[in-house]
């Protein structure tokens, strides 16, 4: 395998089919999990950017056409299972030769809600839907999108305000936006009934399946730059399933598939820190959040229904939610705009002011609690809790200005946000914070968070509790764990020694000025070296590491300038930097990785 | 309501007022309980800046959809701020 990942360009590998990804692999056509896991496993440590700063963007490269091998190994098992099962199934989503040869036909079978005629035409006509019905397809088209255009990205980003008025604005700048519409001169199957109860749509949006029997959203074809551009809370239900390539009755097994799909494309710790993909990224991922957010509602809630809704149902229902309560005003000002600003992601009072599909009262919002419920999970319940309403305003009667040392405000502000972060987690669901922090704006926090849902999750699922665990390997510093670790221990200095430990990320070690007692100097000395002892794992060897912890125990139990106290206290510390260090050395044997990969 | 100051409230709490962000025109304040020594708590909360009658209030928020988004708004000027 002598793959050069560097140069193999991201967008390249949104179509590549399943004999190239074997090639990139150097895999044999009939590969085994196994051989699959030793070379994804020798790529991670060669390439992963813990261990190795320098791999820029390779590790999303390598995650991506480990998908597609770990899918063809899924599908292989399902065939089998078919097979063992003797029923007829579609042997077009799990024939491995299929998939060899005509990946889009695979996937555009499977997800055929409607008729053949529409599939075949949708794939005749468009390659975009080719690519939406393909496994990672939506992700990876729009990520080539991205990459191709960033610049617009950016500017798209900066107008992403309020209105739509950014949106007429922009789409001349837009190619792909341009694109999508200029693909109307597609002849519009659409029922009669679309088009008549959307004049102004009749020309847009045709591209994506004209032929289906399905209302004009349901054929968007919506990128994450048209995300990133128009906010999550503009979307419709669809938009948001095109987007993750999800069915109607897509499983939160697929749902999660799909987010650690895109997460591998676009997580901006992919990229080194601070550099510019990173930022572009983040946009799109907190785009990934929004609609993982919006799709995983609407999961919960028809888990929750005891009836399944008909897909006609589903429909009118999913153009109604709006995730942000917030969003009347915005919406309003886009109709105030024009038409033109509402054609390609239809809000649901956009909708309205069309007079077609207004909302039916019962239907269940992010913000409703699900009318009817059927035994919803421990998350499920908490989550419920998002319907409380927020209690009366009360008058401030007072209000003083007051002095606060900024070490001390900073240490504040950080409980405060992990403990915010904390009571979501908690009350939407574990994983999702954990998620969220990977994403970006959070990053600092994911050690905490991400383990303190990790070990909340054990008592939801186990799912769960991998995602969690993988996302904290995914992102985290081995420090950060540790902090993350204490976090769950409730003890705020140690939660505190655990942050500070991190203080190469977030230069905070003026945090433990005021907690921590007055130490000698040479306690200060050796507690440095500790410190930098962990920061130098990742260039040691596990056995080099233990020599000089051992080393470094040796000497702070001869020294005769430390207290008692004050030798207990760094010898815990060395312990935790050998746990910390057997750490390493599990992830350096994917463990942990193969547990959260195996999802 | 700004932010480091110490706010006291009808029901008689006192509030720390730590970090501030807007969600359209609306304020809110990331605030800590503070105990009868005036030092702080666990007990963190969300408040809105609310005018009632031309009064000024503060009401705690629970929606899960608001906290989230301040979360990463609070997330993001901590990281300006302090890193």
């Amino acid at each position: 395998m002598n793959t050069d990942w560097k140069n193999i360009d991201a967008a390249s590998l949104n179509n590549l089919t399943l004999g190239e990804a074997e090639k990139l692999f150097g895999l044999e056509p009939n590969f085994t999990e196994e051989e699959l896991k030793k070379v994804r496993n020798a790529l991670s440590r060669q390439y992963h950017p813990d261990l190795n700063p320098d791999s820029g963007n390779i590790m999303s490269k390598i995650n991506a056409v480990y998908d597609i091998l770990k899918n063809e190994i899924k599908n292989r098992r399902n065939a089998e299972q078919n097979n063992a099962n003797g029923g007829a199934t579609d042997t077009s989503s799990t024939s491995s030769d299929s998939t060899r040869e005509e990946p889009e036909a695979e996937n555009i079978n499977d997800n055929a809600g409607a008729t053949d005629n529409s599939t075949s035409e949708n794939t005749a006509d468009e390659p975009e839907v080719e690519n939406l019905n393909d496994n990672a397809g939506a992700t990876d088209n729009s990520a080539s999108e991205n990459t191709a255009d960033e610049p617009e990205v950016e500017n798209l980003n900066d107008n992403a305000g309020a209105t739509d008025n950014s949106t007429s604005e922009n789409a001349a700048d837009e190619p792909e936006v341009e694109n999508l519409n200029d693909n109307a001169g597609t002849t519009d199957n659409s029922t009669s009934e679309n088009t008549a109860d959307e004049p102004e749509a009749e020309n847009l949006n045709d591209n994506a399946g004209a032929a289906n029997n399905e209302p004009r959203n349901e054929n968007s074809n919506i990128t994450w730059e048209d995300v990133n551009r128009i906010g999550v809370e503009n979307l419709t239900l669809d938009d948001a399933r095109r987007l993750f390539n999800l069915e109607e009755d897509f499983t939160e097994n697929d749902l999660i598939d799909a987010y650690n799909r895109l997460d591998r494309i676009y997580n901006p710790m992919n990229f080194p820190i601070g550099s510019e993909e990173a930022e572009k990224n983040r946009a799109t991922m907190n785009s990934i959040y929004g609609v993982y957010t919006i799709l995983r509602r609407n999961l919960i809630n028809r888990q929750n229904v005891q009836e399944s809704p008909t897909r006609e149902d589903t429909t009118n229902q999913s153009t109604q939610v709006s995730m942000n309560p917030t969003n009347e005003k915005a919406d309003n000002s886009r109709n105030d705009n024009g038409d033109e600003n509402s054609q390609n992601i239809p809000s649901a009072d956009n909708e309205k002011n069309d007079g077609q599909t207004d909302r039916p009262k019962d239907a269940p919002t992010h913000n409703e609690k699900p009318a009817l419920s059927t035994g919803p999970t421990v998350g499920d319940q908490i989550a419920s809790n998002d319907t409380t309403p927020d209690p009366e305003p009360i008058p401030v009667i007072k209000s003083i200005p007051a002095k606060i040392m900024d070490h001390r405000k900073q240490i504040l502000i950080i409980i405060g946000i992990i403990a915010l972060a904390i009571a979501i987690s908690q009350a939407i669901n574990l994983t999702l914070v954990a998620q969220m922090a990977r994403n970006g704006n959070l990053w600092h926090l994911t050690a905490g968070v991400a383990e303190k849902a990790a070990l909340h999750a054990k008592n939801i699922n186990l799912t769960s509790k991998l995602i969690a665990l993988k996302s904290s390997y995914d992102s985290l510093s081995g420090v950060w764990t540790i902090a993350g670790q204490k976090l769950l221990t409730g003890n705020l200095q140690a939660i505190l020694r655990g942050i500070s430990a991190g203080s190469g990320i977030l230069g905070l070690s003026c945090l433990t000025a005021g907690l921590i007692k007055k130490k000698s100097a040479a306690y200060k000395e050796y507690k440095k070296n500790i410190r930098q002892l962990i920061r130098d794992f990742n260039d040691l060897s596990y056995d080099e590491a233990i020599n000089q912890i051992n080393s470094l125990r040796e000497n702070i139990n001869n020294s005769n300038e430390l207290s008692d106290r004050e030798k207990q206290l760094l010898l815990n510390q060395l312990k935790k930097a050998e746990k910390l260090n057997r750490q390493f050395e599990d992830i350096d044997q994917g463990e942990e990785l193969e547990g959260g990969m195996s999802l | 309501m700004m932010v480091d100051s110490i706010i006291t409230l009808a029901n008689n709490k006192n509030y720390l007022l730590l970090m501030e962000s807007s969600i359209l025109d609306d304020s809110y304040f990331l605030g800590v309980l503070l105990d009868d020594n005036m030092e702080p708590t666990v007990d963190y909360v969300v408040l809105k800046k609310v005018e009632k009658d031309g009064v000024v209030c503060a009401q705690q928020i629970n929606n899960l959809n608001t906290l989230t988004q301040l979360l990463e708004e609070y997330g993001s000027e901590y990281a300006e701020n302090y890193n």
